[in-house]
């Protein structure tokens, strides 16, 4: 199954109030309010001259321990959170492969679960490296996208998206970082997404952590762990409040595993929430050789998928 | 819920870890008329997306009428039934763009009772179907998944004045699904093999793949049109219908299929794509009745 070899986060420069952000869409000074003191947003990132192929290419070019083994990754994927990014035929995951050195890999995209696609491709980058003869061979998943309209830009009651790009170095028979389970449950009756009727989006809040607690229960399970043992839970950043009902769910009675640090500097940056708490955690020494850990997402759709690692 | 870790196989009980051909249940395919009206918010998402490309909506562009990735897909669905349900996974097949921003995967679970994972493989050109298909065989072997989908869509309503070659363009909406399951009654399919041409010309890679698998018939996609080898005697060539880039192929072995089911047959599919300069193949045998 698969390990994480190395992930790189690339965030760009221009910060944005997330109050001038939802100003602009039409937002109250009363539910800006709600978003940055309830919610717990600050500010975002935005490159408004740069492309999608633009992010890929920074998230993946500041990886190191991706040079000078382009030559191993046999696979680029783009884990995709919008259902339409682009003007067919452009394709801004091979223009980004192309321009790393990676155009002899197989490029695609993986999509459908929105930001829980980052996971998915992580899990189906394992399996599919798992058939390579070359135990070296890799696979490059890239997360992240353009924040080019309203549904791209803010998901009432829960969060307000920025742009930024993880770059995650995947293999197969990597020693740390190997997932232990993968767990992925849909729930159809929200497949409308940001496009959902007032009624079907109530709901999806009412059941939203129980959904999500399911998911993590049953990733969890499946890895053969007891809950108590995950000693970080990488999430994605969505407001603060709908975290503390899942850990009630949950019954985790503190809030001190949760590594929702981006959340009030980057918002949500789609499908790259996961990994880029795993930078955070690593370089706040939260993850110790051996220590399980969990990431979860839930992608608009309504895609909840949660994935036990151990470092 | 999907649940995997190492090790693990499927509900199904299929064995894992055994190379072994996808077998095909069942092929159907739809080829749709104008479809319904655009929504309020494609009136959003599309001019904002093209104006962050630099480019518009022409004018007009909402006032035609589209299929969407949800609507072929539910539309064929019941067609499929019971072969849809309880599915282990599907993965939708696509090079266009969706004309309504959506998630048809995540409605599938709304269509078939006990869905599996879904998900989609896009972007990858004409080679896409074949990479889907990679990526279900994949999940056999790992998984011992043992009831799949493979849902190819081609998209026609192009929402910008963008140039498209002549070999991508869509002219007309249309689905085909590939049901596969264990018994796979209707007939094997290898795992397909996408490779790099590299100093080969396609014609000269195609070549190679017919001498090495020995088919009766070789059907072919948009991108192989004037890139043909001298075909074996004994080869019937069957080209995919124009302007269906990625469901031509497979609409060619889904109306087909009940004829090579009679008589048996060795196909295999192919298509190329110059971008990237990969040809690939998908062997499908076929047994006569009686031989099944």
């Amino acid at each position: 199954m698969a390990s994480i070899e190395a992930v790189h986060t690339y965030l760009p420069p221009t910060r944005v109030p997330v109050g001038e952000c939802l100003a602009a869409y039409g937002f109250s000074a009363v539910q800006i309010r709600m978003y940055e003191r309830f919610y717990g947003f600050h500010e975002i990132r935005l490159d408004p001259q740069g492309s999608l192929a633009d992010l890929l290419v920074s998230g993946a070019a500041g990886m190191s321990a991706l040079r000078g083994r382009e030559h191993l990754v046999r696979y680029v994927l783009h884990a995709r959170t919008m259902p339409v990014v682009a003007p067919y035929p452009v394709n801004p995951v091979r223009e980004a492969a192309r321009r790393l050195g990676l155009a002899h890999a197989t490029t695609f995209t993986v999509s459908q679960h929105a930001c829980a696609s980052g996971l998915l491709a992580v899990d189906l980058a394992g399996t599919l490296l798992a058939d390579d003869p070359d135990p070296g061979a890799l696979a490059l998943v890239l997360t992240g996208e353009k924040a080019f309209t309203a549904s791209a830009q803010v998901i009432s009651g829960t969060g307000v998206m920025g742009e930024g790009c993880s770059a995650v170095l995947v293999g197969a028979h990597g020693q740390r970082d190997r997932v232990l389970s993968y767990a992925a449950g849909t729930y159809g009756r929200f497949s409308a997404g940001p496009w959902m009727s007032e009624e079907d989006g109530a709901a999806f809040r009412d059941d939203y952590p129980v959904m999500v607690a399911e998911v993590v229960r049953a990733a969890v399970d499946e890895s053969g762990l007891d809950l108590d043992r995950i000693v970080a839970i990488l999430p994605h950043n969505v407001n603060r409040v709908s975290w503390l009902r899942v850990l009630r769910l949950l019954n985790i009675r503190s809030a001190g595993r949760l590594v929702l640090d981006n959340l009030p500097r980057t918002g949500h940056c789609f499908a790259a929430d996961s990994f880029a708490a795993y930078q955070v955690a690593r370089e706040q020494g939260r993850l110790t050789p051996g220590d399980p850990y969990l990431m979860t997402s839930v992608g608009l759709g309504a895609t909840v998928s949660a994935m036990v690692l151990v470092h | 819920m999907y649940v995997t870790a190492p090790g693990r196989r499927s509900r199904t009980g299929a064995p894992a870890g055994e190379p072994a051909p996808l077998g095909l249940a069942r092929a159907v395919h739809q080829v749709f008329g104008p479809g319904g009206p655009f929504g309020n918010d494609d009136h959003i998402y599309y001019p904002d997306l093209m104006r962050s490309y630099g480019t518009t909506c022409p004018p007009g562009a909402f006032e035609g009428r589209r299929n969407s990735f949800t609507d072929m897909v539910t539309a064929v669905l019941p067609r499929l039934r019971p072969h849809a349900d309880h599915f282990d996974l599907a993965v939708l097949a696509a090079i266009t763009p969706d004309s309504q921003p959506g998630f048809p995967m995540c409605h599938l679970s709304t269509l078939v009772p006990d869905a599996g994972l879904a998900f989609a493989v896009l972007d990858q050109g004409l080679v896409t179907a074949f990479t889907a298909l990679h990526v279900l065989a994949n999940r056999v072997r790992h998984d011992g998944a043992g009831r799949l989908l493979l849902i190819a869509v081609d998209q026609s309503a192009l929402l910008h004045e963008l140039p498209v070659p002549h070999r991508l363009r869509v002219e007309r909406d249309a689905v085909v699904v590939l049901a596969f399951d264990l018994a796979g009654e209707g007939g094997r399919l290898y795992p397909p093999r996408t490779v790099p041409t590299g100093s080969r010309t396609p014609a000269e890679a195609l070549a190679e793949a017919l001498a090495e698998s020995g088919p009766q018939v070789l059907v072919t996609g948009a991108g192989l049109a004037g890139r043909l080898p001298t075909v074996p005697a004994g080869t019937r060539v069957l080209a995919a219908p124009p302007g269906q880039p990625v469901t031509g192929v497979w609409q060619v072995a889904a109306t087909r299929l009940a004829r090579w089911q009679v008589d048996g047959a060795r196909v295999l599919i192919a298509d190329y794509d110059s971008d990237q300069e990969r040809l690939a193949t998908c062997l499908l045998d076929v047994p006569a009745a009686g031989r099944r």
